[in-house]
């Protein structure tokens, strides 16, 4: 599995759907948490995929 | 002759999640850019980016639990649309209304438009000349909104006012109080006791800076 594309991946989808939300009005995003919830978010995607070992996160 | 034994039948191609992703969201991006264009629908394309994103997402787990490597220039694209999504959120910035410095100083009540839009620039709203305010049982109500830039109105003396002002990024003041930063709120509502509000004000910059004060 390449945990870095699965990490980013879980990220771009819960982060699209939250500005799909917001978009339609179902949901209205507050710009003042939105960088350091984006920030917080990408940093975990990031130390997610740091897990596998290798810069292309594949395992065998 | 060739003694070599020949090859080994090819396996049959898997098409890349991440190439088939990338191919439809860049078609969707041409496509929602291309009806923004040509002035068909601008709501399609105010959907089409956090779709984007969304099945650039998905697009990368598929890869990913399929171990396909060199995903790169997807996890790029999905930066970028997050990175432009963020923007776009905080700053919200019409492509109507115009660029320039703009001033309005309706002369009658009537003439007093419910809502004053500006993309780029300086947009002052000029209230004073109206003698008419608060002889109306409701509210007279205004919106405005500039992209990046100033927004000024000035409402004539003694005028009972609610306000709500707002900046994705900047400075808001109301009545000579202010507040800054990002996604700031500044709002101002008659006083309890007083005259209830002849004018409600609902004013907005993405960039810039809103004022309210008396004239």
């Amino acid at each position: 599995m390449n945990r870095t594309a699965v990490a980013f991946g879980v990220f771009f989808v819960l982060a699209g759907v939250a500005f799909l939300l917001d978009r339609l009005g179902v949901w209205d995003l507050r710009a003042r948490y939105l960088l350091p919830v984006l920030l917080i978010a990408l940093g975990v995607a990031i130390l997610l995929s740091g897990q596998s070992g290798g810069s292309s996160g594949q395992t065998p | 002759m060739s003694d070599l034994p020949a090859p080994p039948p090819r396996p049959p191609e898997r098409v890349s999640a991440g190439r088939l992703v990338l191919g439809l969201v860049i078609l969707a991006i041409g496509v929602g850019l291309l009806l923004q264009v040509a002035g068909v629908t601008d709501r399609a394309w105010k959907v089409v980016l956090p779709v984007a994103l969304v099945a650039v997402g998905i697009g990368l787990v598929v890869a990913g639990l399929r171990s396909e490597r060199g995903q790169g220039g997807l996890i790029a694209l999905g930066v970028v649309l997050t990175v432009v999504l963020t923007v776009a959120t905080v700053v919200d910035i019409p492509f109507e209304g115009g660029v320039g410095d703009r001033l309005e100083r309706p002369a009658t009540y009537d003439r007093v438009r419910s809502e004053y839009r500006l993309a780029i620039g300086r947009l002052t709203i000029n209230l004073t000349r109206i003698s008419q305010l608060g002889q109306s049982a409701a509210p007279k109500r205004v919106t405005a909104h500039v992209g990046v830039g100033e927004l000024v109105v000035v409402v004539p003396s003694r005028t009972s006012v609610d306000v709500h002002g707002h900046a994705g990024l900047g400075d808001v003041t109301v009545f000579g109080r202010s507040e800054s930063g990002i996604d700031v709120d500044n709002d101002s509502g008659p006083p309890p006791s007083g005259a209830p509000a002849a004018l409600s004000l609902d004013l907005s910059v993405g960039v810039g800076r809103v004022e309210v004060r008396y004239g």
